[in-house]
């Protein structure tokens, strides 16, 4: 059940892959750099394989920012990256004359925002695809284990998990991020069936 | 009582929201789905300085051209076609609309921080809030707390007494032109020296002068070193050390004979020193022979050996380690 075809694989993955490319832009403008953003991989898991999970992102601490989703499907979703990794991103953005003190007090409020970027983004081009809206809430910076920022306590068992591989790429630079959409069962389901409408629409066209 | 009958304001109540957002210490703008603006408070109208009922009905974009293509206009996009919000933080974005704390004085703009939240009654149209929060009181007090922090951070390695470093600081740099030297296989010595009969001179002239004495001592110290690697601190009482980079057997002795006449030459009255009328200093030189079987403490604890040797040798002298 946690199969998708590789149909359906793809249609998900150029979704994202339009959400970021529109996140990046604007992020390029913030910075006056080109920042290219890219969705090369996509993995499904049920949300308590927390080692499946540990060896996607490769690391046991994290910083991610999250906001909660909800409409034709809820969802809370998180950018995340492997803590230590935020700085290098951070000091693009905020450019170079910044010391690290001051990296240190930005590093917050800077993550968040480019987090809600990229995550409204994201939403942004499935709500286009999916013709309909969502609600969200603000964005929340975490730091922590992988484990407490993405498994809280009051997440029910069947949970699913879309684990995106998100490339930023910046002038002499790669830094490897993290989407995670932390789906139950309904909304799991939900968005298959809409990708699988998406897919039958699109047949027979030029 | 019926909590979840529908709220119909009334004239009243209306009257008494607008008053109360325009005495809000922040800037609120209400913007219809067309980008037009519906309300903006009294706080955004006197520091944008457009301070008349005018603009009101006017397009956001046009009330700010600058805007047009911005963060914050794909961010109230965002907020009206998708229902998003948005948070345009001080760190990415400095001051994206023109504020001033001064309507007059246009050239320092206000730091902001900006939330834009849709707002949604139903199925009917979707609107967008502007929240703008002066952060620029905000971000100063953090750029003096920081200063302040550096201060503070630059006490805790420094003498009180003397102003110069303090035995912290000495430590610490030790460590550090120890393994750099250990890694690039270069020389480094230390000089350990202190105040002959200093103990004498305390009883004799009191404390007061004893720490005059400390204080000309060190500086007499730091004014023969002219290398910025060099660094002298007060390591206790009237011992200082000083490490030497990049310094060989032969320059740390130049040097501490130099020191040596140097402090002699100051000729500081000390009555009941057994060696001088005046002040003079005892030193002792350890210098690294091999950093396979020396540690930055070894390196101390034989300049303290050599200091001990020039003491017993008869005082105003300087001793070198030698293993025996």
């Amino acid at each position: 059940m946690t199969d998708l075809t590789d149909l359906q694989r793809d249609a998900l993955l150029e979704i994202f892959n339009i959400g970021v490319g529109n996140a990046a832009n604007s992020m390029s403008q913030l910075i006056n750099e080109e920042i290219r953003l890219s969705v090369p991989k996509l993995q499904i898991v049920l949300s308590d394989h927390a080692e499946v999970i540990g060896a996607f992102i490769q690391s046991q601490r994290i910083c991610a920012v999250s906001q909660n989703f909800s409409g034709p499907l809820n969802a809370r979703a998180f950018l995340v990256f492997p803590e230590g990794k935020t700085h290098e991103i951070v000091r693009r953005m905020l450019g170079e004359m910044v010391s690290a003190d001051e990296l240190n007090t930005m590093e917050e409020e800077a993550l968040s925002e480019i987090g809600n970027i990229v995550l409204n983004a994201c939403i942004s081009s499935m709500s286009d695809l999916l013709q309909s809206d969502f609600k969200s809430s603000q964005p929340f910076y975490h730091l922590g284990t992988t484990h407490s920022v993405l498994a809280p306590d009051n997440v029910a068992d069947d949970q699913f998990m879309l684990l995106l591989h998100i490339d930023f790429s910046m002038p002499k630079e790669k830094i490897d991020g993290y989407l995670i959409f932390l789906l139950n069962v309904q909304s799991f389901n939900e968005l298959v069936r809409k990708v699988d409408r998406l897919l039958s629409e699109s047949v027979g066209r030029p | 009582m019926n909590i979840c009958r529908p709220f119909k304001p009334s004239e009243q109540q209306l009257k008494v929201c607008t008053a109360a957002a325009d005495k809000l210490n922040v800037g609120i703008a209400i913007i219809d789905s067309l980008g037009s603006v519906v309300f903006w408070n009294q706080w955004l109208k006197a520091k944008s300085g457009l301070c008349c009922d005018e603009s009101t009905g006017l397009d956001f974009l046009t009330i700010f051209p600058e805007l047009k293509g911005s963060r914050l206009a794909q961010a109230i996009d965002d907020a009206i076609k998708h229902g998003l919000p948005s948070i345009l933080s001080q760190s990415l974005n400095k001051a994206p609309l023109p504020l001033f704390e001064d309507a007059a004085d246009h050239s320092l703009r206000i730091q902001q921080a900006i939330n834009v939240t849709p707002l949604e009654f139903g199925d009917r149209e979707r609107f967008c809030l502007i929240q703008i929060n002066d952060v620029s009181i905000a971000v100063k007090k953090e750029r003096l707390l920081r200063e302040q922090a550096e201060i503070l951070r630059s006490f805790a390695f420094i003498d009180s007494l003397t102003g110069i470093a303090n035995r912290r600081r000495l430590d610490e740099y030790l460590a550090d032109e120890f393994k750099r030297a250990a890694r690039s296989n270069s020389p480094l010595s230390v000089i350990m020296l202190d105040i002959d009969y200093f103990k004498q001179f305390n009883d004799t002239y009191g404390h007061q002068n004893g720490d005059f004495c400390l204080k000309r001592v060190a500086n007499a110290i730091k004014a023969t070193l002219n290398r910025p690697a060099d660094l002298v601190g007060r390591y206790g009482g009237e011992e200082f050390a000083i490490i030497l980079p990049d310094t060989s057997f032969g320059g740390a002795g130049t040097l501490a004979e130099e020191i040596r006449k140097h402090i002699e030459s100051l000729s500081i009255p000390h009555e009941k020193s057994k060696v001088a009328p005046y002040v003079t200093l005892s030193l002792g030189i350890s210098n690294v022979q091999s950093y396979a079987d020396t540690s930055d403490t070894t390196l101390l604890t034989q300049a303290d050996h050599a200091l001990y040797q020039a003491k017993t040798n008869g005082r105003n002298r300087v001793e070198i380690f030698r293993q025996d």
